[in-house]
């Protein structure tokens, strides 16, 4: 199976674990990601998703200039992400969970 | 750190993707692109475009994430022209009569099937040398309903759901066909009604054994108005538009013809006639009718011909016409 199209539909949710974890810019959630085992996520996915999730006001983001390189937007969950984050994390649980069950019964045959 | 692609300039290439998004939502996801691609070209010397794939790609993607829309194929000209229509409609639905309309439209399916036969029918008819606006015999007639019903038969058939893809564009033709058909024939419709003056040049009906009415023959038409006035210059046109002309030189008449201007239009009733012939059966020279009439001319000598000075079966003087002698003038058109 295409891992891609699995990781589609839980780009938001990785996104908003990675920065439960502690806020980060734009590249740095990529990086992150992909460090987590999820190689084929896409730059532009991640950076679509940021725009789309702090567009729909679950994420805050402040600039921090940078001495070496170009200014980097950090952004960070608020109220409304965290809430966001704890129902698709209870959805993904049970989804997941689900799926178990039925690979469990064809792997026991 | 020399990358082929420099960042701005694949940022460049990416916003050119997405320029038929709304500016709003546009400025919006693109706000940091050029420092987030500055920050991914600083990672590494290999270039963006190869990291990242080409920019067009990339614009899908952030399209796909952003919006949750999926990329939509760029489209050429025709393209965006034909969906012009479809936004008008969507933009037309929110209007109450609108909606209306497009509701009750499947309603008149079946008489659009209907006249659709009927016109594709006389398409074929007229093809065949039987033209007309309406099936002018049994056969055509016959031949007229077939094509109607099968027509409708069709028409049913496809709402049915019988036809579907490809099948349609027979169809679609067909209905195409059909609506010019429609059209044309209206057109048609409305020129059949009267000719004002002979600008195609029909060829002329010679009405011959125009039959008789009341045991006499015709040699002119006196009309008279509803009301009883008497009429002038009436012109008489076949259901074709081909002028009705009387042969009054065949009963020993002639058409009073003016000195000066033009010669009366031989359909223009009634006809100011004289007699051909004198009391003995001598031919009588044909002679203009100027201010200074013949006797043998018409008794008040007006190149305006009225209808009491006209020869023939004038009705009583008086001008109040037995309603029988209003009649012939219908008479004619209806022979052929």
């Amino acid at each position: 199976m295409d891992s891609s199209q699995l990781l589609k539909g839980v780009l938001d949710l990785a996104v908003l674990a990675v920065l439960d974890g502690r806020d980060s810019y734009g590249y740095d959630v990529v990086r992150r990601l992909r460090e987590a085992g999820l190689d084929d996520v896409g730059d532009a996915s991640v950076y679509g998703t940021l725009r789309r999730l702090f567009k729909a006001g679950a994420l805050t983001s402040y600039v921090v200039a940078s001495d070496e390189g170009p200014h980097r937007k950090y952004y960070g969950l608020n109220d409304v992400g965290r809430s966001l984050l704890s129902d698709s994390a209870r959805t993904w649980t049970s989804f997941a969970a689900t799926m178990d069950g039925l690979l469990k019964e064809v792997g026991a045959g | 750190m020399t990358p082929r692609t420099d960042p701005e300039e694949y940022a460049r290439a990416v916003r050119a993707e997405l320029d038929d998004l709304p500016a709003k939502d546009r400025d919006e996801l693109l706000e940091d692109l050029d420092d987030h691609l500055a920050e991914v070209a600083a990672e590494s010397d290999v270039p963006l475009e190869e990291r990242l794939g080409s920019p067009a790609a990339y614009a899908a993607e952030l399209r796909a994430a952003y919006g949750g829309r999926p990329a939509r194929p760029r489209r050429s000209v025709v393209g965006r022209a034909g969906a012009v229509p479809g936004a008008v409609h969507r933009r037309l639905l929110g209007l109450p009569p609108y909606r209306q309309v497009v509701a009750f439209l499947p309603e008149l399916r079946p008489a659009w099937w209907a006249i659709r036969g009927y016109a594709l029918a006389l398409v074929v008819l007229s093809a065949i040398g039987r033209g007309g606006v309406v099936p002018g015999d049994p056969v055509s007639w016959v031949f007229t309903l077939m094509v109607i019903w099968a027509s409708v038969w069709l028409g049913r058939r496809t709402v049915a759901g019988a036809g579907s893809g490809w099948r349609r564009t027979p169809l679609i033709l067909a209905n195409a066909g059909a609506a010019w058909a429609v059209l044309v024939g209206v057109a048609a419709a409305g020129h059949t009604g009267v000719y004002e003056t002979a600008s195609g040049s029909p060829q002329p009906v010679e009405v011959r054994n125009v039959g008789s009415f009341d045991g006499g023959e015709i040699y002119n038409i006196v009309p008279y108005a509803a009301d009883g006035t008497a009429l002038s210059d009436v012109r008489l046109y076949d259901q074709d538009g081909r002028p009705i002309i009387l042969e009054p030189e065949m009963y020993g008449k002639r058409i009073v013809r003016s000195c000066a201007g033009e010669p009366p239009m031989a359909n223009s009733y009634p006809l100011p006639l004289e007699s051909a012939f004198d009391e003995n059966g001598n031919p009588v020279l044909a002679a203009c009718d100027s201010d200074t009439a013949q006797p043998s001319a018409t008794p008040e000598g007006s190149a305006e011909p009225s209808p009491e000075s006209s020869a023939g079966p004038s009705p009583e003087p008086s001008g109040k016409p037995a309603k029988k002698a209003a009649e012939p003038s219908a008479r004619p058109s209806e022979r052929r």
